[in-house]
């Protein structure tokens, strides 16, 4: 029984993210003052290789900046997260849909878990019209109390273009995350109103 | 009595190595505070450390590069070898790789073949003491997330064509066999920003391969190599692209904001959380923005973007000194 968990469905993509944390952390791994941040990437199908291990060293990039790991330190949080399904529509791109989808599964996981959070991670992707480029935003959408506000966390760019480019890019990518977002928040209010509902009586 | 050591004159006075190892973050702080701002090696917030190549040292390997930026050494070595497509020929025990089952060859179809046959093998070894930090085993989960990244990086670039790699039949110009590419990276020494050190041996590596020239033999239904060297053709690499790596760090907002950190070295990436890669193409085009670790503002990439234009410069000279422009 995980602390956390959420799954999400995409397009043809559908991932499975469990939290587990606070817990025990092995001696080697203790942070005195921080808790340790562990991110396990299983494939749907076959073992664990170098490009999971990318995959979390990315993610790990997108989400760390938020999580306020001060709270609990001398502590594991242990994320998993299960690709199910990722049908690859082109095979060049295939990792920044799958990274998208990613954030916001983790981060919705880390919500249902507790973790104390300095605010929510959204992302987007964002394709060139003519194809030359391929980018996945990460901008941070809700920043209660002396949060970091709107902010952008994360950004995987591939392809050809230049700065203009980029930055009309990185606008769309803006709009796109706060609308998913926005679905976030929604989505959570859901959770929480099913969940707490003996108590509104 | 008198053998009692005397009392420090300044209790809270101590040598700036001993700060450093205490309180990293306030080291670097303090130093990036000062005017001008300087970092702890001496160097300028937007000073990158200069780089020196020397390509075809390994006499065994098709084509290698030694590429040294400050303290951080690598070695990169290319080494072909032939991939046959042909069925069951001879008792041999051929491999063959998914995606090949009658695909048309054309000219503008670039990197596609390269990329399902796997045609080229990236590899980063961290050598046993290139670093304290770093222990003899099993390759890291920080070894293998730069491996698959220079993988990208070189799939992304569509640097090497897949013509070069190709072995035809001279009489029907039917594709029998390709080249693959190992490309093994070793890290002798690491101070820090290992991939652009990486990246740039492996494109100077690329650019001094010589493969044999092969063909398809008929009667033999094998490749065949010519032996002379001078039969041996370069892989015509077309363009650069050059990697620029960041260290972000915030001194807050009273004290200066952020400050961005060019080629950031060991000490350096242990202490900042945010980073940024950014990978120069020609005519000031980028092909590739990595960011994370903190959050920010998109002015802080396009900063970014500026510099890894002028360090493509540096690179850009450096390789048409030492390759010259044959390369």
């Amino acid at each position: 029984m995980a602390d956390g968990s959420a799954q999400y469905t995409d397009g043809p993509t559908t991932l499975l993210a469990s939290i587990n944390g606070p817990i025990e952390v092995k001696p080697r791994d203790e942070i005195p003052l921080e808790a340790y941040l562990e991110i396990t990437i299983r494939p749907s199908a076959g073992v664990t290789s170098v490009r999971e291990k990318h995959l979390e060293a990315l993610l790990r990039s997108a989400i760390s900046p938020l999580i306020i790991r001060t709270v609990h330190p001398r502590t594991l949080l242990q994320i998993t997260l299960q690709i199910i399904q990722h049908e690859q529509v082109s095979v060049a791109h295939t990792l920044h849909t799958l990274l998208a989808s990613a954030v916001v599964v983790v981060v919705l996981a880390l919500v249902d878990a507790g973790v104390p959070m300095k605010g929510m991670l959204a992302a987007a992707f964002v394709e060139e019209a003519n194809r030359s480029a391929a980018h996945v935003f990460g901008y941070a959408v809700t920043g209660g109390g002396g949060g970091p506000g709107e902010g952008l966390v994360f950004v995987e760019s591939d392809g050809a273009f230049d700065e203009k480019e980029f930055v009309e890019a990185s606008e769309i990518g803006r709009k796109k995350c706060l609308e998913v977002g926005e679905l976030m928040k929604d989505w959570i209010r859901g959770k929480v109103g099913r969940d707490m509902k003996y108590r509104l009586k | 009595m008198a053998t009692a050591p005397p009392p420090p004159s300044n209790p809270l006075s101590f040598p700036p190595a001993t700060f450093q190892k205490l309180a990293p973050k306030t080291f670097l702080e303090r130093h990036l505070q000062s005017t001008p701002a300087t970092r702890p090696s001496g160097r300028g917030p937007d000073t990158f450390r200069i780089p020196s190549l020397h390509t075809n040292s390994l006499s065994h390997a098709h084509g290698s590069a030694v590429v040294r930026t400050g303290d951080t050494a690598v070695v990169c070595g290319v080494r072909g070898e032939v991939l046959s497509l042909a069925v069951g020929t001879g008792g041999r025990i051929v491999v063959l790789r998914s995606g090949e089952d009658g695909r048309r060859e054309n000219e503008e179809g670039e990197g596609d073949e390269i990329r399902e046959r796997a045609l080229v093998v990236t590899n980063l070894e961290m050598g046993t003491g290139c670093t304290r930090d770093y222990h003899p085993g099993p390759p890291t989960d920080f070894a293998q997330a730069v491996t698959a990244r220079l993988h990208r990086l070189l799939l992304a670039n569509k640097l090497i064509p897949s013509k070069s790699l190709r072995i035809l039949d001279p009489n029907t110009e039917e594709i029998k066999a390709y080249w693959v590419l190992y490309i093994d990276v070793i890290v002798i020494s690491l101070d820090g920003n290992v991939l652009d050190a990486a990246w740039a041996s492996i494109l100077a590596a690329l650019r001094s391969t010589k493969l044999p020239q092969a063909y398809w033999d008929q009667d033999t239904e094998g490749v065949v190599c010519y032996p002379e060297v001078s039969r041996y053709k370069p892989l015509g690499i077309k363009g650069l692209a050059f990697t620029a790596s960041f260290a972000v760090i915030d001194l807050g907002a009273e004290k200066g904001g952020k400050v961005i950190l060019s080629d950031p070295d060991e000490f350096e990436e242990g202490v900042c959380e945010e980073r940024v890669m950014v990978c120069a193409l020609e005519g000031e085009r980028v092909g590739w923005i990595e960011k994370g670790g903190g959050v920010g503002q998109v002015a802080e990439v396009v900063e970014c973007v500026h510099r890894a234009t002028e360090r493509f410069k540096v690179w850009e000279q450096l390789f048409a000194k030492v390759l010259g422009s044959s390369g």
